[in-house]
């Protein structure tokens, strides 16, 4: 009972949040001037005309009052006026997301047991020549930002040694082989830095959870090292770590900007960015209804999740 | 027990995932080294379909550009992207580019059409305001009777009336509607019909400051709003019209602005303007709004009240009171009609006859007439949707939604990533043989060292080089230099109270009204070296030393450049301060040899214009001895261009004054804020200085291009007021004199009037169907000295561009040439089939020289 009151009182607070973030990002972008209509040897009255049955003239307020009539009760997000001229902004957003989840969900599958293996492996090397080097590594890959590896990923790996093609395939075969070997470099690029923090984090959690008291008796009950290791430290070390990879699968759905330049993925990646540079009001109100959703509803859960990893944790007990 | 189990079993699987796809990583490298150029093959729908045309070889272009097209639509496409790489290839014009029957040059010849067009305007007499001696209004083109489309459906003349009509359509308002009544193609009531049922705001009663109507002759409508010859009289709030580039809402949204609105104690903009304005901001003029809108001119002139202002002007032929029109626009009131008063019809399936409101003809007709307006009106209005009042249209967006009668066929289409066009063997001209090119590619690749990578693999055909490749490419066999029509200047804005307020913001100690002094800006203008710039900069550009550059042609019949003309050699050796050594015994015997000479930077020359200047600004009191002057230079990004450029300029200016009385004291900051605003920015003088700007296009059009420098609407100097500037010109021996926009304006087919030395007016006009051909050119080069000799706009460059071909392709030609460049893929011819070329570049172990 205390759990289903508190999920309530999250889900309200959620909605209450979500309508907050949607006025100030509506209101901020309709503040930013519009493109002058004036061209050199173009009839203006053309561009006014269809700003005016677009709406663009009245009051922000007002605006915002049909976006919530039209587009977040309706469900209708409306015609991309710039950056797809003529095109539902909903169809375009849904056409790009499959590249964007494609290498990220691969990026996750490939960096999560990576990350979770070098921490628990460091951790449990504490100290020894093996623990340097994953920590040693582990630095330099936290350190130096995405864009570079991809850089390098693709002059070594694609351009040097031909070893992936240096962009990702066109096409919308997305589960084929050759997609797969196409994505691989971005998956790599993406993934460098993610196993390196979560490498990082499982070892800190583990090295403090090993030299607990309870792994001690533990031991004294006579459970071998891998026994208590996987059955109590593990779990106990879980509790902060299990959030962080939620946090990962929250990223899949925002792609990457500099990635997906580079590796020619056809995501979602750039679309918020050009959508505030090209006053595409439609499409950016709909990634930002759809992220603010999203990351409201990943918060949620995974504040939720800790009561599911952790027993003695009770959300809204007092 | 069971969630440990759960967890563990969990935890086990990732890692097995994990070590999977690590091993995933050894196991392929062997197919994708082998067929580098493999991703392409895996386009969707189209792989394999146009590999085999007529049972030949396959000979794929593949390009990369940064930017896709997203909408090639004819009637509302908006880039170029969208033009160039998309809908250059599924259309085709009415008359085309092409070589010259020896290949030195272009040719406007038949493209649609099967010949020149016809006159048949003395059979429409009384029709479409066509009078009896009238010509050159009414044209009948003959058509070609195998225009189809992609699918074989045959397209006649009724097509082309009928796609005019979705044009034009009044509901739609399409973006490119005006391409029937802007410039020189003016179709007969086009304008009205797309109009129709409104009323328009599109005339400006002074017509760039040049024209004012008398208060005598308003008369005032029922309502008791100010109508002239029958039309509305409005001004809009978001638009200065010919009196300023700023509008009554900049005024009004600038700091301290509430004085200048201010008139007994009513706020005029809270009480009478803006309940007046409608929902686009127009206020009908009346006589409150009159008094409104004069009483904030007066103030804005530095005038207690309207009285004072009109008592001060009384001398100046009572300027006062006909200011207030500069700042109007005249309504245009469109009843309902219906689309056969158009002047659009066809005669037979293949004559289409158009009807222009105004003559044209030769070579400017045939120009007006390279593109088309056509679409497929089946697909077309099944792609139509009205919701809420929108009108949008889905033509052009995707496969499914586009068909081609150009030279090829969109056959596949990702969005920001990759299409692939098809040989259209349905094309008249792919029948005839052209077009070796049985497939295109085009690919989305923003960064510039992919692209490259994509080249040297053999994946794709050409590479545009970037300054950063220059060093490594410039001498490669490779390599193809491109010039560009497009100059770019320095442009500056020399408005004395706004670098007033901008210097008095900066605090005691710092000057920016120096720029004022035309010497500075003379100095600035000599002090730059720019083919050193060039080379820092931008190593494929050359140094501008004119307005137009040689690209830029003033006889596009015979292909006469503009600056081969003695004229503009005139200006600008007069420009450069050249003229007065040209003659016999002068240091230059002709203009030529001067012109020659010019390199755009004389240090000595500009460090005596910088003391020059010190000392004026001193006098004038504009300046302070140890004020520092503080200059902001604005960029429109960050790109490396744009850094590389300021750097450059801070750092030679400041060089450049070494030696003067402003030696230490010249200093530049630079706002990277402004974006796509930047001309606003310079105009408002949030920013003093601009660089890489300039007007492109209308190559063979300069007369037009002109309207673009020395129009309030487009100029980048506000306050030079070009109404009042005026040119003396010597027309057929008498000298006539005008304003600097009357004489645009007067170049583009307006009718002015000129005064002679004596006093005496007449009427006269330079257009194209004028036949004053010399006196055109001669006004022109006049212009163009008038705005160089402001000194607020210094060429600097002049666009060019450089680019790798590929081993497997050959260019029409080595020469690049206006309209039809190297030849495009009409006369692209291929070494190698594609699946030599796949053997060829796996043979050089995929990887190729072009060093």
């Amino acid at each position: 009972m205390y759990m289903f009151k508190y999920v309530l009182k999250r889900i309200a607070l959620m909605i209450g949040v979500f309508l907050a973030i949607l006025t100030m990002c509506f209101v901020l972008v309709k503040l930013l001037p519009l493109t002058d209509a004036q061209q050199f040897g173009k009839d203006m009255n053309l561009i006014l005309r269809r700003r005016e049955a677009l709406g663009y003239n009245k009051p922000i307020l007002v605006q915002f009052g049909i976006f919530l009539q039209k587009s977040l009760f309706g469900g209708d997000w409306g015609i991309s006026e710039t950056l797809y001229r003529g095109q539902e902004v909903w169809a375009v957003f849904i056409s790009k997301l499959p590249a964007t989840l494609l290498v990220n969900i691969y990026s996750v599958i490939f960096s999560v047991p990576l990350g979770l293996m070098l921490g628990i492996y460091a951790a449990l090397k504490k100290n020894k020549w093996q623990d340097y080097l994953i920590s040693t590594l582990v630095m330099v890959f936290i350190s130096v930002p995405s864009y570079v590896y991809a850089l390098l990923v693709q002059y070594l790996l694609c351009f040097k040694l031909r070893l992936f093609p240096l962009q990702m395939n066109s096409g919308t075969d997305w589960l084929s082989w050759s997609m797969f070997l196409s994505v691989i470099p971005a998956v790599l690029s993406l993934g460098f830095g993610s196993i390196a923090g979560l490498a990082r984090y499982t070892r800190a959690e583990l090295s403090e959870v090993l030299t607990s008291d309870f792994m001690l008796l533990a031991r004294t009950k006579g459970l071998t090292r891998g026994q208590a290791t996987v059955r109590h430290a593990l779990r106990n070390s879980m509790v902060p770590i299990f959030p962080m990879i939620l946090g990962e699968f929250i990223g899949i759905l925002g792609g990457s900007f500099v990635i997906e330049k580079i590796f020619g993925v056809p995501g979602v990646g750039q679309l918020m960015i050009n959508s505030i540079t090209g006053r595409d009001y439609n499409v950016f109100m709909l990634l930002t209804a759809f992220y603010t959703l999203i990351s409201l509803m990943t918060g949620l859960v995974i504040d939720l999740s800790y009561g599911f990893i952790d027993p003695r944790i009770r959300m809204g007990a007092r | 027990m069971k969630r440990k189990k759960f967890f563990a079993i969990l935890l086990a699987s990732a890692m097995v995932v994990s070590m999977a796809a690590c091993g995933n990583d050894e196991q392929q490298p062997s197919d994708s080294s082998s067929t580098p150029a493999s991703d392409s093959s895996e386009t969707p729908d189209a792989s394999g379909a146009g590999d085999e045309v007529d049972g030949a070889a396959s000979y794929t272009y593949d390009i990369a550009f940064t930017a896709c097209p997203t909408n090639w639509n004819p009637h509302t496409y908006q880039t170029a992207t969208d033009g160039d790489y998309m809908l250059s290839y599924l259309s085709d014009g009415f008359y085309v580019f092409d070589y010259n029957e020896d290949k030195t040059g272009y040719a406007l010849v038949p493209g649609m059409t099967t010949a020149k067009p016809t006159d048949v305007t003395s059979q429409y007499v009384g029709q479409y305001g066509i009078q009896e001696g009238d010509s050159a209004k009414a044209w009948s083109f003959p058509l070609r009777n195998d225009l189809c489309w992609e699918d074989g459906t045959p397209i006649t003349a009724k097509d082309f009336v009928r796609s005019a009509e979705l044009l034009l359509n009044p509901v739609a308002g399409n973006y490119r509607a005006d391409t029937f009544y802007s410039g020189s193609k003016e179709i007969a009531n086009a304008k009205a019909y797309v109009y129709q049922g409104t009323t328009a705001y599109a005339t400006s009663v002074t017509q760039g400051g040049s024209t004012y109507i008398t208060l005598e002759d308003i008369v005032k409508d029922e309502a008791g709003t100010y109508t002239y010859d029958g039309r509305p009289i409005a001004f809009n709030l978001e638009n200065g019209g010919d009196w300023s580039s700023k509008s009554l809402q900049a005024y009004h949204d600038a700091e301290d602005s509430a004085a200048l609105f201010l008139k007994d104690g009513v706020d005029l903009w809270t009480e009478v303007i803006t309940p007046a304005a409608d929902a686009d901001g127009w206020v009908l003029v009346n006589d409150e709004t009159w008094g409104a809108l004069v009483e904030i001119i007066a103030h804005l002139q530095g005038h207690e009240n309207f009285e004072a202002y009109e008592a001060a002007n009384k001398d100046n032929d009572d300027y006062a009171n006909r200011e207030w029109e500069e700042f109007c626009f005249f309504g245009e009131t469109y009843g309902d009609m219906t689309f056969d008063q158009v002047g659009i019809f066809a005669t037979s399936d293949t004559e289409l006859v158009l009807v222009f409101v105004k003559p044209l003809a030769g070579f400017d007709l045939l120009y007006a007439m390279t593109d088309s307006w056509l679409v497929n009106e089946e697909l077309y209005t099944k792609c139509e949707s009205v919701k809420d009042g929108v009108y949008t249209n889905s033509y052009g967006t995707s496969v499914d939604t586009t068909i081609s009668y150009g030279p090829y066929k969109l056959a596949a289409y990702q969005a920001d990533k990759e299409y692939t066009l098809e040989r259209n063997d349905n094309f008249y001209s792919v029948k005839e043989g052209f077009y070796q090119t049985t497939k295109i590619v085009i690919r989305t690749v923003q960064e510039a060292a992919t692209r490259l990578e994509l080249f040297l693999s053999g994946v794709t055909d050409s590479y545009g080089l970037s300054s950063d490749d220059m060093d490594t490419y410039a001498a490669s066999d490779y390599t193809y230099y491109t010039k560009s029509p497009s100059t770019f200047f320095i442009a500056l804005n020399p408005d004395l109270d706004a670098l007033t307020k901008a210097q008095d913001a900066m605090g005691a100690g710092y000057n920016k009204t120096i720029l004022t002094v035309k010497e500075f800006r003379q100095a600035m203008a000599y002090a730059l070296d720019r083919t050193a710039f060039a080379l820092a900069v931008s190593p494929t550009n050359n140094p501008a030393f004119g307005v137009y550059s040689e690209l830029i042609i003033s006889d596009p019949e015979n292909a006469v450049s503009y600056r081969s003309n003695d004229e503009a050699k005139w200006v600008l050796a007069n420009f450069w301060g050249l003229s007065d050594d040209i003659g016999e015994g002068k240091m230059y015997e002709t203009v030529d040899d001067a012109v020659e000479s010019i390199t755009g930077y004389n240090l000595e020359m500009a460090r005596q214009y910088f003391d020059i200047a010190y000392d004026k600004a001193i006098e004038a009191g504009l300046m302070k001895e140890g004020d520092t002057v503080s200059i902001t230079i604005g960029l429109p990004s960050t790109s490396n261009t744009y850094v590389k450029g300021y750097e450059y300029l801070s750092s030679a200016y400041q060089d450049a004054v070494v030696g003067t009385k402003l030696e230490g004291k010249l200093v530049f900051d630079k706002d990277d804020t402004i974006g796509n605003a930047f001309s606003d920015a310079l105009k408002s003088n949030q920013v003093n200085m601009l660089f890489f700007v300039g007007w492109s296009g209308s190559v063979l059009d300069p007369y037009g291009l002109m309207e673009a420098y020395t129009s309030p609407t487009y100029q980048y100097d506000p306050s030079w007021d070009t109404s009042k500037e005026t040119i003396t010109i010597n027309l057929g021996g008498t000298d006539y004199t005008a304003s600097v926009i009357d004489w645009t304006y007067c170049i583009s087919g307006e009718t002015i009037t000129i005064t002679a030395a004596d006093g005496s007016t007449k009427e006269y006009s330079a257009g194209s169907s004028d036949n004053v051909p010399e006196e055109r050119m001669q006004i022109l080069a006049a212009i163009e000295n008038a705005v160089l000799q402001t000194y607020d706009l210094i060429p600097l460059v002049d666009d060019a561009g450089a680019g790798l071909k590929g081993m497997q392709i050959t260019y029409g030609t080595e020469e690049y040439y206006y309209g039809i460049g190297r030849g495009g893929e009409k006369y692209m011819t291929y070494n190698y089939t594609d699946a030599e070329w796949e053997e060829y570049v796996a043979s050089q172990g995929g990887q190729l020289n072009y060093k």
